[in-house]
């Protein structure tokens, strides 16, 4: 088989966190009573007219600021007409020629370096109702008529299906920290759309393409995405064509399948929209937007690499949400070693978190308590493994470490004498396996290990007792 | 400026009506009509002149909830009610 060239690119949509719709005063809730939240204007009603939300500019500003995109300070809205049910307009008002925001790259941590994956054009519009296919008809919701709406176009630059899985990972959680968006692509905060195309290696034209819909769950990106990569290279190879065509994400069989070829494809007659003159951004409130934004993913991975001298690989899984970054930095400051508070994290605490579907604000084991207990192991108070123990009370009752320790007696045991006392009485109580290991079964030192940390409740220091043991066999052979 | 019979079919598909051949005809001549009206804009001198340079701009509204219509006004319009939704003939 001859090596092919991948070419994804992906438009997104994003559900803007406002109070009201993006045209009309009724509230942004479309989880909320069927039918209450709507009004002449998302029931597209003759007569009514739209009026701009000023919070849904704002949040699509502070996205393409953050992204390093330029903003056009006039841009236009544009009326793209279909006829669907969940469109009762028979148009949607979207941007066409002259979108808010143009350019802007967006970095992502590759299996090989990183890369930037550059954004063509980043525009408002507005949601449609939600529909529910019934046996012989279709009801339509129309509570989520008029959310408003980012739609982000990437170049055509995406290289792997793993890789635009990535990309979109990383929009969820920059519109998670730019607090623009819940994100949540399950409940369809967060949407999905990719244009598809292969071309054997070398080739300089782009191959013909594919639309791929229906992508509205991180899990199935990259499977159909590479569903779709392979078909189109199955189909070259075995001398057939790409036709350019829709092509729907089967979730329950895992393949794509035909929803409408080109010539179905429908002519939207943009048109710039009658009811909404251009609108016109002051570069002032562009400066306060641009001021009140936090520090981005990417960004605080680099922080982490240098201010605590974690490998990049732990700083990306403890950026993944604020919260958790933030529960980190508090718990690094109290701490000598930050290697040891993000092994922490990335083991016992994000397992908790999973096993009570929590987050860092609710866990009962605060910063300052972790940052406590890893404190006892690094000074020599407790071992590693009772310092599993201690935490899961820790988690259960939220007490601090020393308070634990205490009250049930855990204090590592360094006395070099109970230590010795323990290992003897292991080797008496063991004569066959003693035999065994000076025969040159050298595995069972680990189980007299196992048997001294038994004898002490696990509370002897691993270290003292691995080298006394050794000590004490070795003395032996000679 | 003249209309063919395709291009009324088109338009009459993208408009969702169906027309009888007659009526293609008329259209054809209803629609051109139309668009010899809109000539007379040919005699404005627009040049230098964009749609965008309007002195105004769309206004913006402040992010505050004001009542929605009760769902019973909502779904007086509805072709037909099920479940509290807007119910119509099966898309897809
Ligand atoms: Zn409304």
């Amino acid at each position: 088989m001859s090596a092919y060239e991948t070419i994804i690119g992906l438009e997104i949509h994003v559900q803007l966190l406002t109070e009201t719709k993006i045209f009309c005063a009724c509230r942004n809730q479309f989880e909320a009573e069927t039918s209450t939240n709507t009004c002449p204007v998302c029931l597209g009603m003759p007569g009514s007219l739209p009026v701009l939300n000023k919070k849904a500019v704002e949040l699509a500003c502070r996205f393409i600021l953050a992204v390093g995109g330029d903003i056009n300070t006039t841009s236009v809205f544009a009326r793209k007409n279909y006829f669907y049910p969940d469109l009762p307009k028979g148009y949607q008002i979207s941007q066409h020629e002259l979108p808010l925001g143009k350019s802007g790259t967006i970095r992502v941590e590759t299996d090989d370096g990183t890369s930037g994956v550059k954004l063509q054009g980043i525009h408002l519009e507005e949601d449609a109702g939600k529909s529910f296919h019934l046996e012989d008809s279709s009801n339509i919701d129309f509570n989520r008529c008029g959310t408003p709406l980012l739609e982000i176009v990437t170049m055509p630059v995406i290289k792997s299906a793993h890789e635009a899985y990535l990309f979109l990972n990383r929009i969820r959680q920059i519109v998670q920290y730019l607090e623009i968006s819940s994100g949540d692509m399950e409940k369809g905060a967060l949407r999905c759309d990719a244009n598809v195309s292969v071309r054997p290696e070398g080739q300089h034209e782009y191959g013909i393409r594919t639309e791929v819909k229906n992508l509205n769950s991180i899990r199935y990106v990259e499977k159909a995405l590479s569903y779709e990569v392979n078909r189109q290279i199955n189909l070259l190879e075995q001398g057939g064509f790409v036709v350019q065509e829709t092509r729907l994400w089967d979730e329950n069989n895992n393949r794509t399948v035909t929803m409408r070829t080109k010539e179905e494809s429908p002519d939207y007659r943009y048109f710039p929209e009658p009811d909404l003159p251009p609108m016109k951004l002051d570069n002032e409130w562009l400066e306060e937007i641009r001021d009140a934004i936090p520090e981005l993913p990417h960004q605080k991975i680099d922080r982490f690499v240098r201010e605590y001298s974690i490998p990049q690989y732990d700083a990306a899984v403890l950026t993944s949400t604020v919260n958790l970054a933030d529960y980190f930095e508090q718990t690094a400051k109290l701490c000598k070693n930050p290697k040891q508070v993000s092994n922490w994290i990335m083991t016992e605490v994000m397992k908790t978190m999973k096993d009570e579907k929590s987050d860092p604000e609710d866990l009962k084991v605060s910063p300052k308590n972790l940052a406590g207990l890893i404190n006892n192991i690094e000074n020599g108070t407790i071992s590693g493994k009772i310092a599993k123990e201690i935490f899961a009370e820790m988690a259960f009752t939220g007490k601090e470490s020393d308070e634990i320790i205490a009250a049930r007696g855990l204090q590592q045991i360094t006395d070099k004498k109970v230590i010795e006392q323990a290992i003897k009485q292991v080797l008496s109580e063991n004569p066959a396996n003693l035999k065994r290991y000076f025969d040159g079964q050298e595995k069972l030192f680990g189980y007299f290990v196992g048997q001294v940390m038994k004898k002490t409740e696990g509370k002897a220091s691993p270290h003292l007792v691995n080298q006394i043991l050794k000590d004490k066999l070795d003395g032996r052979k000679a | 400026m003249a209309i063919s019979s395709e291009e009324v079919r088109k338009i009459a598909w993208l408009a969702r009506l169906r027309f009888e051949p007659d009526e293609i005809e008329k259209y054809k001549e209803d629609l051109s009509k139309i668009l010899d009206y809109f000539k007379i804009l040919d005699d404005i001198d627009s040049s230098g002149i964009e749609f965008t340079k309007s002195a105004n701009s769309a206004p913006l509204r402040d992010d505050i909830p004001y009542q929605s219509l009760p769902k019973v006004e909502a779904l007086k319009n509805a072709p037909a009610v099920k479940d509290g939704m807007f119910n119509v003939p099966k898309v897809i």
